[in-house]
């Protein structure tokens, strides 16, 4: 048998987490042009 | 243990030691003791609070849970995740502003005493709590450190303790905070390679990313799922722990420091790039802990000395904690085995080190300024900073000496008791204009009440949900009412439109 991280496993796995960093890096920029 | 990683292990140790004496010479007030005279760069202050918060956690507890049950342990890494971001997102930049105007505070309680004009009640009760947490708190790290010392070099628990306990006083002792910070840097540092490359071996060992999730679901497929059967109480509760970060005072303390208010965003990248890559690195470090073990002849890891049980054919772990252990045991040279076992061990001291200056803090600036000696020299205060660090480590260390001891189980509760007492406390003094003094310390004693009884006495259905989610909703209740009962004087309204101007600037 094949075996595999399930869909929903990957989304929250691979989601929130690196979507934190970008919002850091985005809010960086926003404050760094202010 | 090899001589190598011995030798590695006392020159990290020596090079801490080092760095407490180069601070020693650059500490000349209290403020430069407690707070490193606010001159910190956003790189050491934002590793500095990662390393602080993280403890041994994030290199044996953590990839131990994710070996031992799988992907389902790793909801508490994305509530610790939005946690910290929000905390130098909503924190940080408030907290360095209002400290500075509101009489140059140099602690929480400090702080908390300036901003409500109560230079007695408020102060006190803070500083009480964080010093009887944060003793058990760091006697608890010291458990930790000596289990870890005991284990890789074979020396006697007493004598491990002993050891670790005089490494650690002595540059927080001679350095304070400086010292502190820029050990947590170091040690910081370490913790980050050490979780990137112990992952990254570890898959090309086993073949690949594919390779390690078919044996792993060959093992246990449960482990591949984060989902199922993981009931919703629990992930609220995993994810619930991230409210904890607003609270921390070894942590906010970090942000007071900051050189400029406009360090704020480039350090609140680093620190939160810093957490998550690190966090991913230990979940796959447990993760690929599962596969690897059992595709090793017990004979090899024994000879290192790991301890292996066999359940339906498959090899574990006598003790899952030891997966990142066993990892630098059986994949590196023993100089890189040194260093990543150096790593392990400044995760643990990182965070003892931050919890002792926080409580000499205490004892320097809220008790013995604010109550006994109002007009004490700053080398005065700075001594007896030195002195309480002293003596809170030695009382930490002679509670640790009994490593079963039922006292340390108050620690269980101080992440969530730091949260929800002071958390809502911190975040409203620094939005909300209306907030009183009454209010700020009838929400500390309900959030610190809840935490207690929630977490202690009641069990079952709701009562099983994380004691902090409680607590934290409860106190902000609970401020919210006392504080809309009453108002605040013309000058603590007065301070806080400063404090939102100068933010501005």
């Amino acid at each position: 048998m094949e075996y595999s991280i399930p869909a929903l496993t990957w989304v929250w796995l691979f989601v929130p987490m690196p979507l934190v960093i970008v919002l850091s890096v985005l809010t960086w920029i926003v404050e760094r042009r202010r | 243990m090899d001589t190598a990683t011995l030798v590695t292990f006392i020159i990290y140790l020596i090079g801490m030691l080092g760095i407490g004496i180069f601070m020693y010479y650059r500490t000349n007030d209290l403020s430069d003791y407690v707070l490193g005279g606010r001159k910190l760069r956003p790189g050491v202050a934002a590793l500095s609070a990662g390393a602080s918060d993280m403890s041994g956690w994030l290199l044996l507890g953590l990839p131990g849970a994710i070996y031992a049950t799988g992907f389902g342990e790793a909801w508490m890494a994305i509530g610790l995740s939005i946690g910290a971001y929000l905390n130098w997102q909503f924190i940080a930049k408030r907290l360095r502003v209002y400290t500075e105007v509101s009489d140059n505070s140099i602690t929480v309680p400090d702080f908390l005493g300036n901003r409500f004009k109560d230079p007695y009640l408020l102060r006190v009760i803070s500083a009480l709590v964080i010093l009887l947490f944060f003793t058990f708190y760091t006697s608890s790290g010291m458990v930790a450190g000596a289990k870890l010392f005991e284990a890789s070099f074979g020396l006697s628990y007493q004598t491990a303790l002993w050891i670790g306990t005089i490494v650690v006083v002595s540059y927080t002792f001679l350095g304070g905070f400086l010292a502190v910070a820029w050990t947590d840097f170091v040690q910081g540092s370490l913790m980050f390679l050490a979780l990137i490359v112990v992952p990254i071996v570890a898959v090309t060992e086993i073949g690949g990313i594919q390779e390690a999730v078919q044996a792993v679901g060959e093992i246990r497929p449960d482990n591949l799922d984060m989902v199922t059967g993981v009931g919703v109480m629990a992930i609220i509760s995993s994810l619930a722990w991230g409210l904890g970060y607003f609270g921390q005072p070894h942590i906010i303390v970090r942000f007071m420091a900051l050189r400029s208010k406009n360090d704020v965003p480039i350090a609140k990248f680093i620190g939160t790039t810093w957490m998550i890559l690190g966090l991913y690195g230990a979940i796959f470090t447990g993760f690929m802990g599962l596969a690897f073990i059992n595709s090793q002849d017990v004979s090899i890891l024994s000879a290192y000395g790991i301890e292996v049980v066999t359940e339906n054919g498959v090899h574990m772990l006598g003790d899952p904690e030891k997966i990142f252990i066993a990892f630098t045991q059986i994949l590196f040279h023993p100089i890189v085995a040194g260093i990543l076992l150096a790593a392990i061990l400044s995760a643990i001291m990182s965070t003892i080190d931050s919890q002792l200056l926080v409580s000499s803090s205490a004892v320097a600036e809220d008790f013995y300024k604010a109550i006994f000696r109002r007009n004490a020299t700053d080398k005065e205060l700075v001594w007896v900073g030195r002195m309480a660090t002293l003596v809170i480590a030695l009382i930490a260390a002679l509670i640790a000496m009994n490593p079963e001891s039922s006292v340390l189980e108050l620690v269980s509760y101080a992440w969530a008791g730091f949260g929800a007492a002071f958390g809502p406390i911190i975040l409203l003094s620094l939005f909300w204009q209306r907030m009183t003094r009454n209010g700020a310390l009838a929400g500390i004693i309900v959030g610190a009440l809840t935490v207690i009884v929630w977490g202690g006495f009641l069990e079952g259905g709701l009562f099983d949900l994380y004691e902090i989610l409680p607590g934290f909703l409860f106190n902000t209740i609970v401020t919210v009412i006392i504080s809309l009962m009453e108002k605040p004087s013309a000058q603590i309204e007065a301070e806080f439109a400063d404090v939102l101007t100068k933010i501005k600037e």
